[in-house]
């Protein structure tokens, strides 16, 4: 049937991936007759990849591609709202609206992430401190639901579906458009501070002063530091420069291919490596003003290492644990043999929205680990002390945790399970990770 | 150059969208015409942010061909003083199969894809030769070099647009308005979306970066991608007594 391709589609860690039939719409209908006519089989929506494991997967049924529905459709440069399509990309908001005047709020660490996707998983970024997660900024959202029905939900407006949507990894319907209220911005540049740290101690305190100074912080960690040195890197903080150009965005012309083939990774280089860039930093540390999209995006600047096949483990942990749980996790990595590729340390403020928003007050830790010998023990070990410290595992990297643990560490997933069984009792939307952590079945 | 107001036909098609959005980014007035109003409605607030001082929304259907003759005077009255730059994206390309078994579809596609594009242009063109500049740029396609079994109704339709932008592109020399044939290979569009047999599948905004480049320096005859001329010229250069016993 023409319209309809069989595609293979991946998880952005390369460790999951799924063919089945596709479709995607260019207009606005299309998209909403596909959820009609794909609903007696299943349908999920698929934005830009960037998830890592699972959750923007499904196996039984159609995959509805929202990329081409990609267009802006109202901006007040007063208020800094845009309405716009789902497909719209972090990077695009950022290219056009930036010179403008205004930054995506929340922004992750990837150009191609789109608003659909944003909500869905209700991502944040390096300011989540300060800005909160990406619910947070948006007014209202038009959802496909599964009869083929179009309603808008805010907060005002069926609240209860707007929380179980922001967060709510696709299993509500389909985001056709957003109104999304944009971060005003003085410049199209960040003026960016790194300093070292020596330490873990160092780096919580660190941390807990750069959050009342600045909006964005984020600390990279030696994952391979042991002894004294456990926990060094480096902190960067920042905010938008008052002048300054250029947006810089990646081209668009590498193509997507699979995966790059496992490498053996000498845990002696990624050592070496580590050392090296601390190493820039000066003892004095470093400023800096750079293009806004090079500190927002800094996963386009690799295309090697977007491809490789890794897990990341993303966790976060509340405020009250005080750092435990992110040293017994940090000390779990450093013990196994599974070589930390990137340690990054974040500190979150406000919780998110949704039912299932990942983000709650306390300090997030993001370790890439590739995948292969070795690996799934460690994250399971990790998924542990992780559940035990009170944190929990971000839904938009996960592709390894067990119900068992989703349930204990989602304390709201009732609640999403009440206004799934009422708007889609069918269960037409539906995952891979649904599946996996049982989202919609009440635990045994 | 600068104030050309660009006419897009057919201005749903994801190409026709990016090149839109090129010319609206560099400032330029743009007319969207096509059916689907709700559509095109979307897209002209689309272009409004990303830089167009004005975009106006036009119902047009190609196969009406009675309806061209207001709907050029419509476009001439909204362009005003400034020059036409035209862009013809539509085209209507069924699956060979479907026509074979429903004969009916030879006439709409001939209709959609070359009786409606040389009808505007034919009521368009007088307007274009009173103009100083604008251009016209079409969207024409590989399949139209040679007829093949897989693809035949539509490309002897594309053939026949081909031929007709021939002589329109002699007709407006004379009155230094540019006339470009593209002819694409595949494109990333609803048109390729799950069809087998398609391969290097450029993206729409590959595709129009180059429509608007070749337009705006005024070449006659273009392949986009680029790499679909030698290919075609092999392609042209196999006897029609081998060529007719491939399936292709």
């Amino acid at each position: 049937m023409p319209g309809i391709a069989r595609l293979t589609l991946r998880g952005f860690g390369r460790t999951n991936s799924v063919t089945v039939p596709a479709v995607r719409p260019e207009r606005e209908h299309a998209l909403v007759a596909a959820v009609r006519d794909g609903a007696p089989d299943g349908v999920l929506a698929h934005g830009g990849g960037r998830s890592y494991g699972d959750c923007a997967l499904v196996k039984d049924g159609t995959a509805v591609l929202t990329r081409r529905l990609d267009r802006l459709l109202d901006f007040d440069a007063a208020s800094g709202e845009v309405v716009c399509e789902a497909g719209v990309t972090m990077g695009e908001v950022l290219r056009v609206l930036g010179p403008r005047g205004f930054f995506p709020p929340a922004c992750p660490g990837s150009a191609r992430v789109t608003i659909g996707g944003a909500i869905a998983n209700d991502v944040h970024g390096k300011d989540q401190a300060r800005a909160g997660s990406f619910g947070h900024h948006v007014r209202w959202i038009d959802l496909v639901l599964a009869s083929g029905e179009v309603v808008r939900v805010s907060r005002d407006a069926r609240p209860e579906l707007f929380e179980a949507t922001i967060g709510g990894v696709g299993l509500t319907g389909v985001v056709l458009r957003a109104c999304v209220t944009l971060a005003a911005a003085p410049s199209t540049a960040i003026a960016a501070r790194a300093r070292r740290i020596a330490h873990l101690d160092e780096l919580l305190i660190a941390l807990d002063q750069a959050a009342r100074t600045s909006p964005y912080l984020v600390a990279l960690i030696d994952g391979t530091a042991r002894g004294d040195a456990f926990g060094r890197g480096i902190l960067e903080t920042a905010e938008p420069a008052p002048d300054g150009t250029g947006t810089w965005l990646p081209s668009s012309r590498v193509p997507e291919v699979g995966a790059i083939p496992s490498v053996p990774f000498l845990p002696s280089a990624i050592a070496g490596w580590n050392a090296w860039r601390l190493r820039r930093v000066s003892e004095a540390g470093r400023s800096r003003t750079l293009a806004a999209g090079r500190f927002f995006f800094p996963l386009e600047a690799s295309h090697v290492y977007t491809h490789l096949r890794m897990h990341e483990l993303h966790a976060v942990f509340p405020e009250s644990d005080a750092g435990k749980g992110l040293r017994r996790v940090l000390e779990a990595v450093g013990d196994s043999e599974v070589v930390p590729l990137l340690v990054v340390v974040k500190r979150f403020g406000r919780p998110g929205l949704g039912h299932l928003s990942f983000a709650i007050p306390g300090h997030s830790l993001v370790i890439d680990l590739p995948a292969g010998a070795g690996a799934r023990e460690l994250l399971d070990r990790v998924e542990g002390t992780v559940a035990e410290h009170g944190g929990r595992i971000y839904l938009a990297k996960d592709s390894t945790l067990s119900a068992e643990r989703f349930a204990r560490m989602y304390p709201r997933l009732p609640a999403l399970r009440r206004v799934l069984s009422e708007i889609d009792p069918r269960g037409v939307f539906r995952s891979e990770l649904a599946a996996r952590l049982r989202v919609r079945e009440a635990s045994a | 150059m600068t104030d050309e107001t660009w006419l897009v036909l057919g201005a749903s098609s994801p190409i026709a969208r990016a090149v839109a959005r090129h010319v609206a980014e560099r400032g330029r007035r743009v007319i969207l015409a096509g059916r689907d109003l709700d559509d095109l409605r979307a897209t002209a607030a689309d272009l409004a942010i990303r830089g167009a001082p004005r975009v106006d929304v036009l119902p047009f259907d190609a196969s009406d061909l009675g309806s061209h003759a207001a709907f050029a005077a419509r476009c001439a009255e909204l362009a005003g003083t400034a020059p036409l730059a035209v862009l013809v994206a539509f085209a209507f390309m069924p699956e060979q199969p479907d026509v074979d078994a429903d004969p009916a579809l030879v006439r709409r596609t001939v209709d959609a894809t070359f009786t409606g594009a040389a009808s505007v242009l034919h009521w368009l063109a007088p307007r274009l030769e009173s103009q100083a500049g604008g251009r016209v740029v079409v969207l024409g396609s590989v399949a139209g070099d040679r007829g093949r079994p897989r693809n035949y109704v539509y490309g002897s339709a594309k053939a026949g647009l081909h031929a007709y932008l021939q002589g329109l592109r002699a007709r407006l020399h004379r009155h230094r308005v540019p006339v470009t044939t593209i002819k694409l290979g595949f494109v990333d569009t609803a048109m390729t979306f799950g069809r087998p047999g398609t391969f290097l599948v450029a993206s729409p905004e590959s595709a129009a970066a180059a429509i608007v480049r070749h337009a705006e320096c005024g070449a006659d005859v273009r392949y986009v991608p680029s790499f679909w001329r030698p290919l075609m010229l092999g392609v042209r250069l196999i006897p029609e007594r081998i060529f007719k016993r491939l399936d292709v």
